[in-house]
């Protein structure tokens, strides 16, 4: 019964909306400029259980090559000259493998449940997300 | 007396009913992932009935609903995806339940929506970087800019859907209280 007339009548649009929605749009289109910057120079970083295994400079790569994350589910990656690809994964979600290949600084592929992500970074810079964002 | 068990029950069935409601739409959404243009971003329907769920039932019931929903997640699709769905779930529930109660909040359904979705995203980001660490902040300014497009797709479809439905339920129930 009490349910009953004491909701407020919810309009669909209010200018709040319009307001929060162009904002929401706005600090999201600045962030993604900040972050994915494309330089030449790019390196590999992978990071398993919040720490770095394993980091390359695509420079140095000039024959394209497989690299395994063995872990309780392993993850293989290929490495090419322009860029990177999780090519297989043992997870049930294949989540990492739907992002396709990473080619440009700041791009990410994440598997959750083998808490592995697979991140290009610009040469010399440790966390680039992070000074993207105070740039 | 017997008016207000009457009601009591047909409170539990309503909350039942949405319960299947909700994993049902969150089952057959991951169906929807192949559609998706960033890979692990869901269209988030479930939160079109939480937030129907807010209005009709109130914070206890629907509260139940959402720790329901995170526990089928978990049984179906691991543990890792039951946290997220918690996460977020919470999150996002505490926002629209503010939203919509709120006498102050300047929000529609289209506000309710956005909200609900940024911080359903934002509550899995904290489950991710407890996960995976600081390197899923890249992933954020994509979590956001997903959360307004689901968001006004949520919002607009809660707009449609909801009041229409509680006029229907409340019409029966006056019916049903009546005879």
């Amino acid at each position: 019964m009490n349910t009953k007339n004491n909701h407020k009548k919810i309009k669909t649009f209010t200018f709040a909306d319009i307001i929060l929605a162009v904002a929401v749009l706005i600090a999201s289109v600045l962030l993604i400029m900040s972050l994915f910057h494309s330089k030449s120079d790019l390196k590999v970083v992978v990071n398993k259980d919040g720490k770095e295994v394993y980091s390359i400079n695509l420079q140095n790569v000039s024959n394209p090559f497989e690299y395994k994350i063995d872990g309780s589910i392993s993850l293989t990656l290929l490495i090419e000259h322009d860029g990177v690809t999780v090519v297989e994964s043992e997870c049930k979600d294949k989540i990492c493998q739907s992002a396709e290949k990473l080619t440009k600084s700041g791009q990410i592929a994440v598997c959750l449940p083998a808490k592995v992500t697979v991140k290009l970074d610009d040469v010399g810079d440790n966390h680039i997300s992070i000074d993207g964002v105070a740039r | 007396m017997k008016k207000k068990t009457f009601s009591s029950k047909i409170k539990l069935a309503q909350s039942s009913l949405l319960c299947a409601v909700v994993i049902i739409m969150s089952f057959l959404e991951s169906f929807l992932d192949f559609a998706m243009p960033v890979p692990g971003i869901r269209l988030g329907l479930s939160n079109v009935m939480i937030a129907f769920g807010i209005e009709l039932l109130g914070f206890i019931p629907t509260i139940c609903i959402v720790i329901i929903k995170a526990m089928f997640a978990g049984i179906t699709r691991g543990v890792t995806a039951g946290v997220m769905s918690f996460l977020g779930g919470i999150l996002s529930f505490v926002a629209m339940y503010v939203c919509i109660k709120s006498r102050y909040s300047p929000f529609g359904y289209l506000g309710v929506g956005i909200i609900g979705a940024l911080c359903h995203n934002f509550g899995q980001f904290i489950g991710a970087f407890i996960i995976v660490g600081d390197a899923i902040i890249a992933y954020s300014p994509i979590l956001a800019f997903s959360a307004l497009i689901t968001g006004c797709i949520t919002g607009i479809s809660m707009g449609i859907l909801n009041p229409r439905l509680l006029l229907v339920l409340n019409k029966t129930e006056m019916q049903n209280i009546g005879a």
